[in-house]
């Protein structure tokens, strides 16, 4: 039986048990092996054991460089929290735009415009970042032509161009997050706002946002998650060093051999973004408990 | 009349951010792209050529079954995990358990790609873990290389796709109301006659969603494949990859692009119309 | 001697600490309609869950047909369950949901099935919306196909756990009929769990009360309602005036007292054994007071402060003039052709208790009151 209070008794209860266990081992495991192993003295970023150390993270000789002395890490930590913090702004701007026009305006095709706004998140990163950059490419192109080399530098591949690439997707996330929120939203409130003497603006600001703060935090969250951990799209469209993220750097790592500094990388994010994805759970149970 | 100006101007305000943004990074780079797969790269005339590139290499062609195949592989592999944890999650498990086992699988996904595929490098390579854990305990003598592999690339792939499947199912098999499966019972039904019956057939709109997710992002997947696969992995975006960065073939790259969108986008609309499923409900 | 379908002996259920079910035992005739009626969390949809199959008793035993069945798992058990909200499957039409049973137990042609499904749907007067699905038909015939779903299968007890309570009044009054009307055609013993005393009342042959679970009484309605067993039967049961604090004078009889409630005398009805000088409540049925307008020698002097008219009747409070402290009593009046012209302000003389129908009821006091009425 499925039944909460008399399932221990079943045999199958331990088999659903030891499945769930199963299950979380493997979810949970590699990264837990990740994390421990950098705190091992050990160049090979593996077994066995041979002591603990923090020199994944301070070490400041050539061959056992820290994460936290190692200019090209921490330079791309801050252009990851850069670009980041620009596209979670831009898309949490466009979602709480997005949700007043799929929930408030009635307007032809807004079905179509519902499905399209979707596309970001169904077509692969590969793609989206290939069709960005050809796109930008020809603008780059024809503004260097126009009015001269150097005009079209905005749309070269570099800080901006990832910032854009990276919104065209975490915008229709945040959208839907939003969206969601605001169509639980009872319009009479902003009514009796307004009968009370607000104006329409006073009374979006002070009763609707407000109601949409939660989600709002939520989204922020992911979005903020979401392009901090973008590869595929950004791939394409970053270029010099002002637009090389943790990702990237990673990956150019990764291609050329593992070493324990990159399971302090890994300790360093799994810690904040831990924190991150906890809070925006939060903020998730807060939304469905306030609606 | 004065009230339709009005509201018409309130219409403007928060459509035009919308069309720019829609429309500046989604739709017309997407034109673009569409546009440059049907141009010479030398002469900039329209040609068909850059697919016929396609489907006369019998290289692009398998490296493109191969793909699509594997991505199937790994939605099936990946469904027949999660839909059991899903279950167990859901309908077995008490309220304080099922938040700490949803919590230890939603956490590690908060984590980029990269270095979930980095812990399993360091779980697989050949001075890896396992590699170690296998000759200290006397299985085996010499270092064994377990990347690189087709089976590599499976796991990696089922790894980070889990969460995407178990959380639409999840969702789905929360609304299915306990008494159904009871009542189920208790007109005589047992364990596989209430899965079969009652159990999936409302799970469905969550299985669906979640496999096309998986699929798609399996199809679109980059990063796991080729670290965990290396130059074994044939997976079709590197070719389009290659064409873009490594040979500055924007004009083929993008008839790949297209290749591949088409295909994705023609199979999951199969898909849903095979199992009469909504996208956009579910989402 | 009467058949017995449903048996329970020392039935208990515990989570940790929390005693949902406690000890309790009762049968069920065969054929009959009983009614397991407890406020919410009384533990009655427990006892109804113990015998579905769907929950373990700590102790105690549950007997179906005179065969024990606690190690029976729920797929296997002789009886069906109606639910609460009636777990319709909503994947599936009238008619598969109907025949899901009997695809189960196999041994029959689809055209059997068919067959049999169809008759009983007939029984409960739904015929020819076979194909339609669930959220295509509305609330009572979502009943009715609940009800044939359990009966095609023939149980030897039918359960129900509150199945009326999600319609609305109109509906729930015209299946309530319906539903007894049936149960009296087919035969089938119903056990039907409700915290709906009109419900009940209206359609039992036996009611068990259970409150924090415990069983308070097994009885026909009319007993429960004359003679309630317990201080809390008499309360939940019925409309009552309930003054606390009152004293047993004298006895009267073996089964009657003379109670003293602020200087007002009662004969009132011996819920349990009392002696002269305890303290009780009294519990007045209000319909059973009779009112006269004027002062007269026998009876309670009193004034009317509300009439609050219902159509069929009107509920008059009045305050007696003769108390030693402030005290005031609901009267259920009647409205017939001999029903007296009254109005707010009347003086009355009141009279109770001394006909051949026990009106008050007299319990020892119990203080606070332990239970709100749903």
């Amino acid at each position: 039986m499925f039944t909460a209070k008399n399932k221990w008794k079943s045999p199958s209860y331990w088999f659903y048990y030891s499945y769930v266990i199963l299950i979380v081992l493997f979810t949970a495991g590699p990264l837990l092996i990740t994390f421990i192993l950098a705190f091992n003295n050990n160049e090979a970023a593996s077994f066995p054991w041979q002591g603990f150390t923090l020199d994944w993270f301070y070490s400041k000789t050539p061959d056992r460089m820290g994460l936290f002395n190692d200019p090209r890490m921490i330079s791309a930590l801050g252009v990851s929290i850069k670009v980041a913090v620009a596209v979670t702004i831009l898309s949490i701007l466009l979602g709480v735009n997005n949700a007043f026009l799929f929930v408030r305006e009635k307007f032809i095709g807004k079905e179509f415009f519902y499905m399209l706004m979707l596309g970001p998140l169904v077509v692969p990163g590969v793609v989206l970042g290939t069709s960005i950059l050809s796109f930008t490419h020809a603008i780059a192109n024809s503004l260097d032509m126009t009015f001269g080399s150097g005009a079209g530098t905005f749309f070269r591949p570099g800080f901006w161009l990832v910032v854009l690439g990276q919104v065209s997707f975490v915008a229709t996330t945040t959208t839907l997050v939003i969206t969601a929120r605001l169509r639980k939203f009872d319009q009479s409130l902003e009514e009796a706002a307004m009968d009370l003497g607000s104006s329409r603006a006073q009374a979006i600001l002070s009763i609707t946002l407000r109601f949409l703060m939660p989600a709002i935090i939520g989204a922020a969250i992911v979005a903020f998650l979401f392009s901090f951990e973008n590869f595929n799209t950004t791939y394409f469209l970053s270029g010099t060093a002002d637009s090389t993220t943790i990702p990237i750097i990673l990956y150019s790592r990764l291609r050329f051999g593992l070493s324990p500094e990159i399971n302090a990388v890994s300790v360093v994010l799994m810690i904040s973004t831990g924190i991150l994805g906890l809070l925006s759970t939060f903020f998730q149970k807060g939304d469905d408990l306030s609606a | 009349m004065f009230a339709k100006i009005k509201k018409n101007k309130g219409l403007w305000l928060v459509l035009t951010p919308h069309l720019l943004w829609i429309g500046l990074l989604f739709v017309l780079p997407h034109i673009k792209l569409f546009w440059l797969s049907f141009v010479d790269k030398r002469s900039g005339a329209l040609t068909l050529a850059n697919y016929a590139k396609f489907f006369q290499s019998e290289l692009y062609r398998h490296v493109f079954v191969h793909t699509a195949l594997f991505a199937i592989l790994v939605t099936l592999i990946t469904l027949a995990i999660s839909f059991p944890t899903a279950f167990i999650v859901t309908k077995v498990l008490g309220k304080k358990m099922k938040a700490v086992v949803l919590l230890a699988i939603v956490l590690p996904y908060w984590i980029s790609e990269l270095i979930q595929v980095f812990a399993w490098m360091v779980l697989l390579r050949e001075t890896g873990v396992i590699s170690y854990m296998l000759q200290a305990l006397g299985i085996t003598s010499h270092n064994i290389e377990f990347l690189y592999k087709d089976a590599t690339i499976v796991v990696g792939l089922v790894y980070t796709s889990i969460l995407f499947m178990i959380i639409p199912i999840i969702n789905s098999l929360d609304s299915l109301d306990d008494s159904l499966i009871e009542a189920s019972y208790d007109l005589g039904g047992d364990f596989w006659s209430t899965m079969r019956e009652i159990i999936i057939p409302h799970a469905a709109p969550g299985i669906v969603v979640g496999s096309v997710m998986v699929f798609m992002l399996n199809l679109g997947n980059y990063v796991t494949v080729t670290l965990l696969g290396g130059k074994n992995s044939l997976w079709f975006t590197e070719n389009i990859y290659n064409q873009f960065i490594v040979r500055f073939n924007q004009n083929q790259g993008a008839a790949f692009g297209v290749i591949l969108l088409t295909f994705s986008v023609l199979l999951v609309w199969v898909v849903l119309k095979v199992t009469g499923q909504d996208m956009t409900e579910a989402m | 001697m009467t058949e017995i379908d449903v048996s329970v002996k020392n039935l208990t259920k515990r989570w940790g600490n929390f005693t949902a079910v406690n000890n309790i035992s009762f049968d069920v005739p065969k054929g009959s309609f009983f009614s397991v009626l407890g406020p919410s969390a009384s533990g009655k949809t427990t006892v109804l869950r113990m015998i579905a199959g769907f929950e373990t008793p700590t102790s105690g035993d549950i007997f179906i047909n005179g065969q024990r069945i606690n190690d029976v798992p729920a797929n296997k058990r002789p009886c069906n369950l109606v639910f609460q909200r009636l777990a319709l499957f909503p994947m599936m039409n009238v008619i598969d949901n109907v025949t899901f049973g009997l695809r189960r137990r196999g041994g029959m042609s689809k055209a059997e099935m068919e067959k049999k499904a169809n008759e009983v749907l007939a029984r409960v007067d739904m015929k020819g919306l076979n194909e339609r699905k669930i959220n295509q038909i509305s609330g009572g015939q979502q009943q009715r196909v609940a009800l044939a779903r359990s009966l095609v299968l023939e149980p030897t007890v039918l359960l129900l756990d509150e199945p009326l309570s999600a319609l609305d009044l109109k509906l729930r009054q015209d299946m309530k009929l319906e539903l007894k009307r049936l149960q009296h055609r087919m035969g089938t013993t119903f056990m039907y769990i409700t915290h709906d005393q009109t419900i009940a009342l209206a359609m039992s042959d036996t009611v068990a009360v259970i409150n924090f679970g415990k069983l308070e009484q097994v009885a026909a309605p009319e007993i429960l309602y004359r003679e309630p067993a317990t201080h809390f039967v008499a309360s939940f049961v019925g409309e009552n005036n309930r003054w606390n604090n009152g004293k047993v004078v004298e006895l009267v009889d073996d089964n009657a007292c003379l109670v003293d409630v602020s200087g007002i005398l009662s004969r009132a009805r011996m819920g349990e054994k009392l002696k002269p000088g305890d303290v009780v409540d009294l519990f007045i049925r209000p319909e059973m007071i009779l009112l006269k307008p004027g002062k007269h020698e026998k009876g309670n002097i009193g004034k009317i402060k509300e009439i609050n008219f219902d159509g069929s009747h009107s509920l008059v409070v009045v305050d007696l003039l003769e108390s030693k402290t402030p005290l005031s009593i609901n009267v259920k009046l009647q409205h017939t052709e001999e029903t007296p012209d009254i109005s707010v302000g009347d003086t009355v003389t009141l009279s109770w208790g001394g006909t051949k129908q026990p009106a008050a009821n007299a319990f020892l006091h119990i203080d606070p009151p332990t239970e709100e009425k749903e």
